[in-house]
């Protein structure tokens, strides 16, 4: 023990020394500081030390002789804590016990060399419990490790503000590393690793570092790319807290959820977009209830029944039908109805619905949507009311239509262009060749050539050919067309008109006959009467009597023809004819007598024998009969003559034989005798009796026409 | 001197109207043509052949129940010089026969006679 400058602060230094509950000791060394093996000496010792080394006060004793083992130990941190005036802590084992001492070495100013105090703590327990805490971090960071969560701790950076702008990775699992992407991040910030993290990480952090409580949350990170789902939990004992935090990138679930509901987003769009109504029913589609869309019949809100309500009373029934047929098949309902709205508008629902079906098996609910189509049924009616109006337009005025897809070679034709081409309506499937095939072979390469022209001008096709039926008739068709072109001026299209125009070329043809035959007629019947004013110029003297004669004569041609204009069936009744020329020349029905059987002699015929019956009667009133009190008795028969019917017709006269002077061969003598056998190839007698005239006219029937007539 | 324009001309009339055909005859007659027969009808040519040489036909179209088309065509085949006399405008013959001299009625007589005058094969 040394001295003490003063003994009141030495016994106050003593005291507090013997109280430390630390063990405590002082030693100086023994024969100089820089021997490194010289001896230390005890100068002082405290109970604790004493009771910790179970020893009594060592003050005074040499270390080497009182522990030997323990001099050796120590010798050599006790100088380098002298040595280099600085405090070391040493941990050494006990040499003899199976314990650790933890040593404070301090130098202290004593003396020549100084001296060191040296405070024991027996730290045995302690290193065992932190022996045995390694070997639990060990397991859970094994544990943490093992887990596919991420898992990290942290510590949350706040400004000077108190802001939290950043955390530091304390610990991480080696799942972090695949959750985050971030490597190697212990000791490092998240700033550091990824630059532009979002600010929300921070402040969620920041607020459970300071607040306490854990939080659990979905996150994206576009920095990071990822999406995570964290649960953070405080660690310690008070604020600011550390950070466990234990993590999962759910980017590949997010994706599949964002998928997810971006096709329902566009589920919706369509139904929303599609339809006006969207609804649920019960299983017997009673009670329909609007769950979405469009508030189309005044009425969304509660469950109704929807056919009572709203169905239109004709509707009703069908209505009904095919929903008892949807629900007995379990099929899916789709009808086309008109609805009566609770304003009381009229509309067009489209309604389809499907069944949902229970795990039973049976209906369990429908689902289903309605459309309103008021709009396209109206276009819908238009259009047919159009299309019926073309038809029935084009069947009344027997036009042939057709709409000619160039690039498809599909042609379309109406009902009326099938008739027109010899088919029944619908009997074959139309197609140029088709078309073509009954093409008039000699109208062929003008048509193609017409149709090729149109195509390649646009313009209008214009042509009138013939058409060859199956049943030999040729009709004539004429055709108005035109090209449809598409925008790189490509024909796509023709659609045309067709009318028969057979009849109307008929007429033209008739009409230009009849105008050659009356020109015809006209000039023959010029000829005739210049004929027979010649011919009956020489029986007369006397100019007036030779006019009357022509004039008679001319008039009963004219009588001819007046008949035949009157009798549509071109034909003259012998009867009828003979009678009318006695009228004409004044007979009375007293004066003469016809019996034959009704004849309808040619229109030629009837021209001769008018023309005969006049000079007989003229005549008659001259010379005979009919100019006195004589009779006149005219039959006619048929009779058969080489297998072809002939007429024989007989005029006889019963007259004062003084009155009868007639035997020059006059005019009427020359027709009967020459006209009638040359005109009508048959026979003609003209005799004079005592008795009077005897005129016979026997001509075959044939049906040659008049000067009026057309003769083929 | 029409008298003699057709002296010595065999010719025959088709002609179905008795007046005209009888006119005719009358006319050629007085201009010298022997007129060997007036028809109504179509007629047997290699009859009329048989009794002698033809010179010339004046042919009718219309015969009321035939043309004379097929007539005209075997008077060609023979080499029998004719001229149609009808109403008809020349138009309406067929195309084989359009060259046919055609005279319109009604007829100037000088002009049938200058025709038939002017066609006729006449005897050397």
């Amino acid at each position: 023990m040394s001295d003490f400058p003063d003994k009141t602060q030495d016994s106050l230094f003593i005291t507090a020394f013997s109280a430390l509950p630390d063990a405590a000791c002082i030693l100086e060394p023994l024969g100089g500081a820089d021997d490194a093996g010289c001896d230390w000496r005890y100068l002082s010792s405290n109970p604790a030390f004493c009771q910790l080394l179970q020893v009594d006060d060592l003050a005074g004793m040499s270390l080497r002789a009182r522990f030997p083992k323990v001099a050796q130990q120590w010798s050599d941190h006790f100088h380098r804590a002298l040595s280099s005036k600085t405090s070391q802590v040493v941990t050494q084992e006990d040499p003899d016990q199976p314990r650790l001492f933890e040593v404070s070495l301090t130098p202290l100013a004593h003396g020549e060399y100084g001296a060191v105090l040296a405070r024991v703590r027996d730290v045995t327990s302690e290193h065992l419990a932190r022996e045995r805490r390694r070997e639990a971090d060990a397991r859970y960071k094994l544990l943490f490790d093992a887990i596919d969560e991420g898992f990290c701790i942290i510590d949350v950076i706040f400004d000077d503000k108190g802001t939290p702008v950043d955390y530091r990775f304390v610990e991480a699992n080696n799942a972090f590393v695949s959750h985050t992407g971030l490597i190697d991040p212990i000791g490092k910030t998240m700033r550091a690793l990824q630059p532009d993290i979002e600010d929300h990480w921070p402040a969620i952090y920041g607020r459970i570092a300071m607040g306490g409580v854990a939080e659990r949350f979905e996150s994206e990170s576009s920095a990071m790319g990822r999406w995570f789902d964290v649960f953070a939990f405080p660690i310690g004992e008070q604020a600011p807290y550390q950070l466990g935090i234990l993590f999962e990138d759910v980017g590949q679930r997010k994706a599949m959820e964002m998928a997810l509901r971006h096709s329902e987003n566009r589920l919706h769009s369509l139904i929303e977009a599609t339809s006006d109504l969207i609804f649920q029913m019960n299983p017997d589609a009673t009670e329909m209830q609007q769950v979405g869309g469009r508030d189309l019949l005044g009425n969304p809100g509660a469950a109704t029944n929807w056919i009572e309500a709203f169905v239109l009373d004709s509707d009703r029934a069908a209505v009904q039908a095919a929903v008892a047929a949807a629900i007995s098949n379990r099929q899916p309902i789709e009808i086309e109805h008109r609805v009566v709205t609770a304003q009381g508008a009229l509309k067009w629902l489209s309604s389809r619905a499907v069944p949902v079906l229970g795990d039973d098996g049976e209906i369990a609910e429908w689902f289903g949507m309605a459309a309103d189509i008021t709009t396209r049924r109206q276009v819908e009616q238009q259009l047919s009311h159009g299309a019926q109006m073309l038809r029935v337009a084009s069947e009344i005025g027997r036009v042939g239509l057709w709409d000619w897809n160039v690039e498809s070679g599909e042609l379309t034709w109406s009902d009326e262009h099938f008739r027109m081409e010899g088919y029944e309506p619908g009997e074959i499937v139309p197609t140029y060749d088709v078309w073509a095939a009954r093409l008039h072979p000699e109208d062929r390469a003008t048509t193609e050539a017409k149709i090729a022209d149109a195509m390649r001008t646009g313009g209008e096709y214009l042509n009138e050919y013939r058409v060859c039926q199956p049943n030999g008739d040729v009709r004539w068709l004429s055709a108005r067309g035109r090209f449809l072109f598409g925008e790189q001026g490509q024909a796509v299209r023709m659609l045309g008109a067709i009318v028969d125009t057979t009849q109307r070329r008929r007429e033209e043809e008739w009409q230009r006959l009849l105008v050659a035959e009356l020109q015809h007629r006209v000039r023959n019947l010029i000829g005739m009467v210049r004929s027979v004013a010649r011919l009956s110029a020489p029986s007369h003297r006397n100019v007036s009597d030779y006019v009357d004669h022509l004039i008679g004569r001319l008039q009963a041609m004219g009588r001819t023809q007046s008949t035949l204009t009157r009798s549509p069936g071109r034909s003259v009744d012998l009867s009828e004819l003979v009678r009318e020329e006695l009228l004409v020349h004044a007979a009375q029905p007293d004066q003469y007598h016809l019996d034959g059987p009704p004849i309808a002699l040619s229109p030629h015929a009837a021209e001769i024998v008018t023309l005969a019956i006049h000079e007989l009667a003229a005549n008659s009133i001259k010379y005979g009969a009919l100019g006195d009190t004589g009779y006149i008795r005219i039959v006619w028969k048929t009779l058969d003559r080489d297998g072809k019917p002939w007429i024989s017709l007989r005029w006889q006269e019963t007259a004062p034989p003084h009155k009868t002077k007639f035997n020059r061969k006059g005019f009427g003598r020359r027709l009967i005798e020459e006209r009638v056998p040359y005109e009508l190839q048959g026979e003609g007698r003209f005799e004079i009796h005592d008795t009077g005239v005897l005129a016979q006219l026997d001509f075959p029937l044939s049906n040659a026409g008049s000067i009026l007539e057309t003769r083929s | 001197m029409t008298d003699r324009a057709l002296s010595g001309c065999r010719i025959i009339i088709v002609e179905d109207d008795y007046y005209q055909a009888h006119d005719c005859k009358q006319m050629l007659e007085q201009a010298g043509a022997k007129v060997i027969a007036v028809s109504a009808v179509v007629p047997d040519l290699d009859a009329l052949l048989a009794d002698g040489r033809l010179d010339a036909a004046l042919i009718d179209i219309n015969l009321g129940q035939s043309h004379t088309f097929d007539f005209a065509r075997e008077l060609n085949a023979k080499a029998i010089p004719f001229a149609f006399l009808t109403g008809y405008d020349a138009g309406i013959l067929p195309d084989d026969l359009s060259a046919s001299t055609c005279i319109s009625k009604p007829a100037n007589i000088n002009r049938v006679i200058e025709v038939i005058a002017n066609i006729a094969a006449r005897p050397t």
